[in-house]
């Protein structure tokens, strides 16, 4: 049924040749250059003039090729489930599919796309949906949304810097809620800033935990969420210094006036951050020539999110970031997959309603989208899909989703696939085909033309190659427009930015009332526990397989605190080897770590709000608490 | 017949005279502007205006994942070794001359140490080595303080110095001396007009190195161990964990090996037994923290430092150059341009300053 498809293969003696594409995995987009034979992807290394990579790529890059070659590729289409499972001709289960979608009732289907789809691929779903009238979102759960919500609503554009170089060229660079192991070419500019003398600000206990040593100036609230307002109130004394681009924005006059009426002591209880340093951090960035910023996903999937970036953002704004603002953000293609669903944007409220339980969907067609091993609710979602009548799985792998699914298609993996993505930095880059897919495998788009054609969708002369899937993407979404689809380049331009000039609003959140305070710390749950990102740290060079990969970034592995608070249980660094992790509502083993950045009292165990939720079932009740929000916790010896 | 010139538009028909023999690589641009060791088909030409390439020429002879033997079981009298297939030998033209060395530097590991590893001392061995002598350092080189360049005078088969329209070609071997002659009349003798102008580069091109490696002081500080265990720590907390630096480097060889069950009547296979097993190895990293993991789980190397610690003391200290002739840097400056954490030999190097 799904047989082995590949694997490595020796590189000696095979052709030599070399093919530049993007690397499959995070929104930097690092471009890579694949060696291999013609059937199998033998390995790859970074470009050394792409603009991220520059030569450098993290450990998932350079292994990309083998956590590629898996061993459960999904090589059949499927229909049935459990014990009436079947492999079915292509036909039978595109059949299956379309009579599934026209006679569901209106408004019954949902039509889920994941964040590494290419552009191509998201944009025949997109068309399909919108056939159907069928509610169509992403599952993007590292927050894109409400970083690019937060983005047009201050900046007037939708996405960040440029380049990560702005970074590495700040004099001071603050950090918020980015999760540095996990994008490590921004993790190394923040680390080349700090050496150059860079005052480097972290304003979470995970941002200052991923860069320790390389950051001068640690600030670890165990709350970010209550940063912004303070800063903003700090910043008020120094209303008249902003340049003349801010003072002339729309809206500053107003928040000008609103910070002097509002200023007094609201918040009292931030030892971390008194007043004077707070005002001294203002200071210091407006003197600055080249103020700059992270902003990452621990920030943008809190709750609220939207809300708390806009003000964020207004508060970078004010102080001279906005061309310098990066978001750590985000799967290969999250920011693309959004520039498509642009006009759906509202529909993500459905996807979120029906993970949430509180409404149902007769067909849900998941494109590339493994939401079992997403959600920290598995239980629940997979209520929802049992409920559904029909689940149209198409993927690439036997994922976590496939036991629920009725109908499965096998799609193209990366190597496999021709198509483009835009990276963070707004690049429009090419995965270029290299190797043969397995022999029932098919692009997402062939697929999905197939069944428009049986619903009655005009889907043009013919399926599409690539080339014309492109200028359809470049008609359909406005940020495309001009850019052109040349096989021989990797990296195709930049999407198209409006370039809107700042706004101003008053602020949703005001200080006292800012976020709810930090648990506090009882005798049973004396600390307070965070999710940090595991650094991708890979056991040796033998990655070979999707699921070691996967197993990589599960979260079980390392919790990291202060020496103080290892002693605090009796153990000692070196000679514990495991320790108890214990919160209101699960435990779990992890090894200690002692980190030099750590404020003694918080930990930080090593998980992901997506990939590595599922393990962590328990530790938090509710998705958006998966940010920013601290967990009352105890450690034990085991 | 020392010293030879080749004309550049000659080069094409001066590889294809060595296709019976060999099967010839060389320094190909692709994508935008990337420099790759790729095979050069009949009749094409080379890259030339280039630094280096990103991921050596290690590779052809030390490949990324590579094929050792099959076991088969398929025999009732016991397992049977297959051993890989036999390979052509490698003509690299266009080698750097740190690449070079460093080619010199693994076959020592590999093969002279009280073992022999044919698998990767026979394709050096028996490869004919092309090298390009540097003319214009790239930004990032600092060959010429690790005894590597830019010019050599052992451990290639001819040197090729770029004089523009023409090649001067030295002969550093046997074999080179062989191809030379059946080069026939594409390789003449080089005039004086040549000569002069490779003494002339000779003489400019150690000026022109803008990066400078503290590696005697890092020998002492790292032979000593006097880098204390807080500057590693520290290090260690900016190294990214990639693994980069290992790959990229001309003279590392870490590497692990496993052995992949295969299917029935699979390539190799007589097919008649339960199964047989593919034994490969693969490039490791000594940065990766399962490297040095033991069996019973417990990781002498667990945290970065130490891993970082370990690395170091094998490229640089004495107690190593004891035992390989000499240190593991050969200046190319590739763990310069790949590593996010700024903790390359060089910089690092400098970085030392403060314990000095």
């Amino acid at each position: 049924m799904c047989a082995r498809f590949h694997n490595l293969r020796s590189t000696a003696g095979q052709p030599l040749e070399y093919i530049p594409t993007t690397c499959p995995y995070c929104s930097c987009g690092c471009g890579l250059l694949v060696h291999h034979d013609g059937e199998h992807l033998l390995s790859a290394h970074p470009s050394s003039i792409h603009p991220v990579a520059r030569g450098g790529l993290c450990v998932r890059g350079w292994n990309c090729v083998g956590a590629t070659a898996a061993s459960d590729r999904l090589c059949a289409c499927l229909t049935g489930r459990g014990a009436d499972r079947q492999v079915a001709p292509w036909w039978k289960a595109v059949e299956k599919i379309s009579n599934a979608l026209t006679s569901a009732p209106r408004g019954e289907i949902l039509f889920v796309l994941g964040a590494s789809l290419a552009l191509e691929d998201a944009l025949a779903a997109v068309r399909l949906a919108e056939f159907l009238d069928a509610t169509v979102a992403a599952s993007l759960p590292s927050g894109v949304p409400p970083a690019r919500e937060a983005l047009r609503a201050v900046l007037g554009r939708s996405y960040g810097a440029a380049s990560p170089e702005v970074l590495r060229e700040a004099d001071v660079l603050w950090v918020f809620g980015a999760d540095l192991h996990m994008y490590p070419q921004l993790a190394s500019r923040v680390s080349q800033a700090a050496r150059a003398g860079a005052e480097v600000v972290a304003f979470d206990v995970v941002s200052a935990g991923a860069a320790a040593t390389s950051i001068r100036h640690v600030t670890v609230p165990p709350n970010n969420l209550r940063v912004v307002p303070l800063l903003l109130e700090s910043a008020a004394f120094l209303a008249d210094r902003f340049p003349p681009a801010v003072t002339q924005a729309p809206g500053f006059a107003r928040l000008a006036a609103l910070w002097r009426r509002g200023r007094g002591p609201v918040l009292p209880d931030h030892p971390w951050l008194p007043d004077d340093q707070a005002a001294g951090l203002v200071e210091r960035v407006l003197q600055a020539e080249r103020p700059a910023a992270v902003v990452g996903e621990r920030w943008l999937t809190a709750g609220n999110a939207a809300e708390q970036t806009k003000e964020l953002l207004q508060c970078l704004a004010l102080l001279g970031f906005a061309d310098r603002i990066c978001f750590a953000a985000g799967d290969a293609n999250s920011w693309g997959v959004a520039d498509l669903l642009e006009d759906h944007a509202e529909e993500a409220e459905h996807l979120a309603a029906f993970l949430g339980g509180c409404t149902s969907f007769s067909v849900v067609v998941l494109v590339e989208e493994d939401i079992l091993r997403r959600t920290p609710r598995p239980a629940a979602v997979e209520a929802r899909l049992r409920e559904a009548h029909t689940v149209v799985l198409l993927d690439r792998f036997q994922t976590a989703t496939l036991p629920w699914a009725t109908v499965a298609l096998p799609t193209l993996a990366f190597g496999e696939l021709d198509g483009t993505l835009t990276s963070a930095f707004g690049l429009v880059q090419h995965w270029r085909a290299i190797v043969r897919p397995p022999p029932a495998a098919r692009p997402v788009r062939v697929w999905l033309s197939r069944i428009g054609r049986r619903v009655g969708m005009e889907t043009g002369p013919s399926l599409g190659t690539g080339q014309d899937w492109f200028r359809r993407v470049t008609l359909a979404a406005p940020a495309y427009a001009g850019l052109e689809r040349q096989a021989s380049r990797l990296v195709l331009g930049r999407v198209a930015q409006e370039q809107g000039g700042m706004t101003f609003t008053e602020p949703a959140t005001r200080l006292a009332d800012a976020a709810p305070p930090a648990p506090g710390r009882s005798g049973r749950f004396p600390l307070q526990l965070m999710l940090s990102g595991q650094a991708a740290s890979w056991s040796t060079g033998s990655l070979s397989d999707r699921e070691d990969l996967l197993a990589r970034e599960a979260v079980h592995t390392v919790v990291r605190l202060a020496a103080e608070d290892l002693a605090g249980i009796g153990g000692a660094p070196g000679r514990t080897a495991l320790i108890r992790v214990v919160t209101p509502h699960a435990e779990a083993f992890a090894v200690p770590k002692v980190e030099p950045g750590m404020p003694p009292g918080v930990v930080l165990l090593a998980a992901r709000p997506g990939d590595g939720a599922r393990a962590l079932q328990g530790f938090y009740p509710d998705p958006p608490a998966l940010g920013v929000q601290p967990v009352p916790a105890r450690l034990e010896l085991p | 017949m020392n010293r030879l010139r080749l004309d550049k538009p000659l080069v094409p028909a001066f590889l294809d005279r060595l296709r019976g023999d060999y099967r010839v690589i060389g320094p190909r641009l692709v994508g935008e502007g990337d420099i790759v060791y790729e095979e050069i088909p009949p009749g094409a030409t080379v890259a030339w205006n280039f630094t280096n390439s990103l991921l050596p020429p290690k590779a052809l002879f030390f490949p990324r994942v590579e094929e050792l033997f099959t076991l088969d079981y398929g025999d009732p009298r016991g397992p049977t070794l297959v051993p890989a297939a036999p390979e052509r030998p490698l003509a690299v033209f266009g080698m750097r001359s740190c690449d070079a060395t460093g080619l010199l530097f693994l076959e020592r590991f590999f093969g002279e140490r009280g073992f022999d590893d044919p698998t990767v001392t026979s394709r050096v061995r028996d490869s004919l080595r092309m090298t390009l002598a540097c003319t214009v350092p790239g930004p990032d080189c600092f060959c010429v303080c690790c005894d590597a360049g830019p010019f050599l005078t052992a451990g290639f088969d001819l040197q090729f110095v770029d004089l523009g329209e023409r090649l001067l070609v030295e002969v550093g071997s046997e074999r080179g001396l062989t191809v030379a002659r059946r080069a026939g009349d594409l390789l003449v003798d080089a005039g004086p007009e040549e000569l002069r102008e490779l003494d002339e580069l000779a003489a400019q091109v150690d000026g022109r190195f803008q990066r400078r490696s503290y590696l005697s002081r890092g020998t002492k500080l790292l032979s000593l161990d006097r880098l204390p265990a807080e500057a590693w720590e520290s290090w260690g907390a900016e190294c990214q964990g990639c693994g980069g630096c290992c790959f990229v480097c001309p003279t590392c060889s870490c590497f692990t090996v496993r052995d992949i069950p295969l299917p029935k009547n699979a390539a190799g296979c007589s097919g008649q037994g339960q199964y047989s097993v593919r034994r490969e190895r693969i490039w490791d990293a000594c940065l990766y923290e399962g490297f040095t993991r033991e069996a019973s789980g417990h990781n002498p190397r667990e945290q970065a430092g130490d891993r970082l610690k370990r690395r170091f003391f094998h490229k640089l200290s004495l107690q190593c150059s004891e035992i390989m002739g000499r240190h593991g840097c050969v200046g190319c400056g590739r763990c310069v341009q790949t590593c996010m954490g700024a903790l390359d030999i060089s910089t690092l190097m400098e970085r030392t300053d403060a314990y000095d």
